[in-house]
């Protein structure tokens, strides 16, 4: 049986292979999510991170001299306004405009709150950033006026404040940064998912739409090596690509600028090993169960739309993942897919998976790639999808 | 020796082929005639163990073809009605992997395809992929694989079907040799001069069931006439009732 399963792999890989067509739009989807990646890596980051400078008109910057000093040392530079602020804004020749009105001084020195305007677009969020760093100055420079007045008036500052939140950070950076990076780890399936689809169509309903199946079966091999052997030839192939692919999207990912997030993101060769060991079972059950579906299509043309329905497997996993982050805790092993996902999730976060709950999940993707495995083969028993 | 025994097969309440006997021996040629749907596929189809039958037995060589069909389809070469070849690959290619499921060696394999190739003429386009082949080459192809592997029983569902006049002639004489090598050959096919000019004996099926079988001359006294397309259609397209010759 051996030697007939290498048979079958064999001549299927080498009519893979030459299926120049199939193969190059198996591996363009994680070349294009590899760039994906990247670029929207280099958006987050871009959002994220104030830029270095920031100019901030402020009209009236007379009226409120301390201010305008404080700004100066926060690194903002002051330039003169425009003359309609509102309509610099509009066309997004500034990102916020100050107005300091001119009784401010009055009001200041009578100890009233003084009035401030800042104008800004909300609904651009590239200017968030920007925005809050000016507000965080202004707000900064208030309270500390505020607490020299009440210094002055014999009060303990201090009073002033009732509940004073200390941020503290448990997460590792890593997980900071995958919380950046949060598609990474579907992604990451969705390329073990549909990087075997046109070769499983092919050799599994193209063969059926032939009517070549008919040839092959009376040859002396039985049906479960037939589907075995494709099955092999469809995982070496969608392995190739998958790692590749998965490479790819690795070195777009270490390549992308975290480290001016302050993240430190290590994803080394080991990562990269760990990353395909860990999905091997997931690609196994993959190959099962479109290799099962496209028995079951008639057309290769419904292979391709039925093992695109396929790839939503990941999806549901995926998007529960993205959505309760953490630690994978031990039921998620059981479900295949989740289970994969979720050590994915833990092994970018820079954290060990345990060896127990690799296996779990490892052992609950076979189990039921085995399932989708013998309902292929009980399925090309029937004389029905033979003669057809 | 192939021997198909009352052999009954029905698909979904629909009788396909309906209480069918032969027997066809090593060294003869025997033809498996019919019009269309009259079950001729279907009984090939038992034979080489692809479809069970829902009654009866079919015997090769003693065995069982339900219960030994790798066996059986071991000693067998088949042609089946329609099916295709791998475009993606090189006639030889195709060929061999015919070959190699047989379990043949690679220089057995290798002087078996040399020797078809020649036979058939396909020299030029052995080792040319098979997209956009002509009708009559992708059959010297499909029949080289049938033939590779050197089987006992040769099965082959309407062999000339669509082929030109050269290559028609390089199938019957491959069919002669075959018979010379005391091999078993059935097939089927529409064209009665063919017929006339290859088969030793002949059984003509008309809905599922076999209306008469034997000899041609015998075919054609039983029938009273000279031609033996007034005989096949005398029994093809008769009502069912079985005749011996």
């Amino acid at each position: 049986m051996l030697k007939l399963l290498n048979v079958i792999a064999k001549k299927e890989i080498i009519d893979a292979l030459r299926d120049s067509k199939s193969l190059a739009s198996a591996l363009l989807m994680p070349m294009v999510t590899a760039i994906a990646l990247f670029g929207s890596i280099n958006l987050a980051v871009s959002l994220q991170t104030p830029s270095d400078s920031i100019k901030l008109p402020i009209a009236g910057s007379k009226n409120a001299q301390p201010l305008i000093e404080r700004f100066a040392e926060a690194g903002i530079e002051v330039v003169p306004a425009p003359e309609n602020p509102e309509q610099a804004i509009i066309d997004q020749q500034w990102d916020a405009v100050v107005i300091i009105p001119e009784d401010f001084a009055d009001e200041f020195r009578q100890q009233k709150p003084a009035q401030i305007e800042l104008l800004s677009d909300h609904s651009r969020t590239a200017a968030m950033s920007k925005i809050m760093k000016i507000r965080a100055v202004i707000e900064q420079w208030s309270a500390e006026i505020g607490a020299l007045r009440l210094i002055n008036r014999n009060v303990d500052p201090t009073i002033f404040r009732v509940v004073q939140v200390q941020n503290i950070n448990v997460t590792s950076d890593q997980r900071v940064a995958l919380k950046i990076i949060g598609g990474l780890p579907l992604v990451i399936m969705l390329t073990v998912f549909s990087v075997g689809i046109g070769m499983a169509s092919d050799l599994a309903a193209g063969e059926r739409e032939r009517r070549s199946l008919e040839s092959l079966l009376i040859n002396p091999i039985t049906p479960t090596t037939a589907f075995i052997g494709k099955a092999l030839a469809t995982f070496a192939v969608a392995f190739v690509i998958s790692t590749i692919g998965i490479g790819l999207q690795l070195i777009a990912v270490n390549q992308a600028p975290l480290a001016e997030l302050g993240i430190r993101l290590s994803m080394g060769f080991g990562t990269f090993i760990l990353v395909i060991l860990l999905v091997l079972p997931s690609l196994v059950l993959a190959t099962a169960v479109q290799l099962f579906v496209s028995f079951i299509a008639r057309s290769f043309k419904d292979a391709q739309a039925y093992n695109v329905l396929v790839v939503m497997i990941p999806m549901v996993p995926g998007m529960f993942l993205m959505f309760n982050s953490g630690a994978s805790e031990f039921w998620q092993m059981l479900v295949p897919i989740l289970g994969t996902s979720a050590l994915l999730n833990d092994l970018l976060s820079g954290e060990t998976p345990s060896l127990l709950f690799v296996l779990l999940a490892g052992l609950s993707a076979i189990l039921a790639a085995v399932i989708f495995g013998l309902m292929g083969i009980s399925f090309l028993k029937r004389e029905k999808t033979i003669l057809q | 020796m192939i021997e198909v025994k009352q052999v009954n097969k029905v698909f979904n309440k629909v009788v396909a082929v309906k209480n069918v006997s032969f027997s066809a021996a090593r060294g003869e040629i025997f033809g498996l005639l019919g019009p269309n749907g009259a079950g001729k596929t279907t009984t090939l189809r038992m034979i080489y163990g692809l479809c069970k039958p829902t009654q009866g037995e079919l015997l090769v060589d003693d065995l069982n073809v339900a219960n030994n069909t790798q066996q059986v389809q071991k000693r067998m070469g088949v042609l089946p009605d329609g099916g295709s070849l791998y475009t993606r690959l090189t006639a030889r290619e195709n060929i061999r992997y015919f070959g190699e499921m047989q379990g043949m060696s690679r220089a057995a394999m290798r002087s078996s395809i040399d020797k078809l190739s020649t036979i058939l003429d396909m020299e030029s386009i052995i080792d040319r992929r098979t997209a956009g082949f002509s009708q009559g080459e992708r059959m010297k192809v499909k029949l080289a694989r049938a033939l590779v592997h050197n089987p006992d029983y040769v099965l082959l569902d309407e062999p000339t079907n669509g082929l030109d006049v050269l290559t028609t002639r390089a199938v019957r004489d491959l069919l002669a040799n075959l018979k010379a090598e005391g091999k078993c050959v059935i097939f089927s096919s529409h064209l009665m001069h063919e017929v006339a000019n290859l088969c030793d004996r002949v059984a003509i099926v008309a809905h599922g069931e076999v209306s008469i079988q034997g000899k041609l001359n015998e075919v054609m006294q039983s029938a009273n006439t000279e031609n033996f397309e007034d005989a096949f259609v005398h029994y093809a397209y008769a009502r069912p009732e079985q005749h011996e010759a």
